[in-house]
């Protein structure tokens, strides 16, 4: 199973690189970063980065997976994120250079065993001028993204994004992570 | 009397561990130490009233925690200060049922869901 970003919304991102940031804001962010709505806005352009959920059942039984879609929340609600919460200005001014996605490969195993595959995106690194902003799942089964400001570019280690696949002395899931940029993820979408 | 309502808690300094370790109290815990009992892909807690059952534990599981708005009605999102513990409550989640799912950073760790049914999946076809 795998489950991208749809090509466009890769695209429309990709299309931060070389615009200034002004700031970062979401729904509900006052007492922390995390909301499954963020806005970027940026000289160029405003985005909304919305976590949603699909469901899927190529484990055995149905779940929910979460995915990001960009511009698809309703105008009123993105107008109003704008205009009442706080806007994060971190990094403020700054250039976008790069644009990295973060995917996670999910293996799981039953006595030994591969039963099933699940690969994702779990994070998007923007490199700017005076640092690195990342934008992270906070699970792969929840909507909500979290975003926070780093000095140094983080490893893909770093990302927290967790999962609830089942593990026991039976039954365990390997994950391995990969940063792509734009062009090589657009290519897996 | 056991300690079981709401307002004779000191709800800021209760961790979601803590909420977990007093609920199991009326919903043990499985031999993971999860609440409700092993089901397919999931754990379960058997009801006979699942929306009423699945609010009454959400309350005790959320205390300390805070509720944080969100842009969808499709989900209840509670996050606990001083720590990365959540809470998600669906009403209605991927198989219909509501459900709870728990993501308990500082208490093992552990991140699963419990769905409120009025029967097991896994006893269904027996």
């Amino acid at each position: 199973m795998k489950n991208y970003m749809k090509k466009a919304a890769v695209q429309t991102i990709g299309q931060l690189r070389g615009s200034t940031l002004e700031f970062i804001t979401g729904f509900d962010v006052r007492n922390g970063f995390y909301s499954d709505l963020i806005v970027i806005a940026c000289s160029n352009d405003v985005l909304a980065l919305r976590g949603e959920i699909l469901i899927s059942d190529f484990q055995g039984f149905d779940d929910e997976f979460s995915t990001i879609s960009v511009n698809e929340a309703p105008k009123k609600t993105i107008d109003t994120v704008i205009e009442s919460e706080v806007h994060y200005l971190q990094q403020k001014n700054s250039e976008i250079l790069d644009i990295q996605f973060v995917i996670a490969h999910f293996t799981h195993f039953e006595n030994g065993d591969k039963t099933w595959s699940y690969e994702t995106e779990i994070g998007i690194i923007i490199e700017t001028s005076k640092g690195y902003v990342n934008i992270s799942k906070n699970s792969v089964h929840n909507e909500i993204l979290e975003v926070e400001y780093l000095d140094a570019r983080p490893s893909v280690e770093d990302f927290t994004t967790s999962h609830r696949f089942e593990t026991n002395i039976f039954k365990t899931t390997a994950v391995e992570y990969r940063a792509l940029a734009i062009d090589d993820f657009l290519e897996l979408c | 009397m056991g300690n079981t309502g709401r307002e004779n808690i000191n709800a800021s300094s209760l961790s979601l561990g803590q909420n977990i370790i007093r609920i199991a109290k009326i919903h043990p815990l499985d031999e993971a130490g999860r609440l409700g009992v092993k089901d397919v892909g999931s754990n379960a807690i058997v009801t006979s009233t699942p929306s009423e059952t699945a609010k009454a534990v959400l309350q005790q599981l959320t205390i300390g925690g805070k509720l944080k708005e969100t842009s969808t009605e499709a989900l209840q999102y509670f996050k606990f200060p001083k720590s990365s513990d959540t809470v998600i409550f669906r009403p209605v989640s991927a198989d219909g049922s509501p459900a709870i799912s728990i993501n308990a950073k500082s208490h093992f760790g552990q991140e699963y869901k419990i769905h409120f049914v009025v029967a097991l999946k896994s006893s269904k076809g027996k």
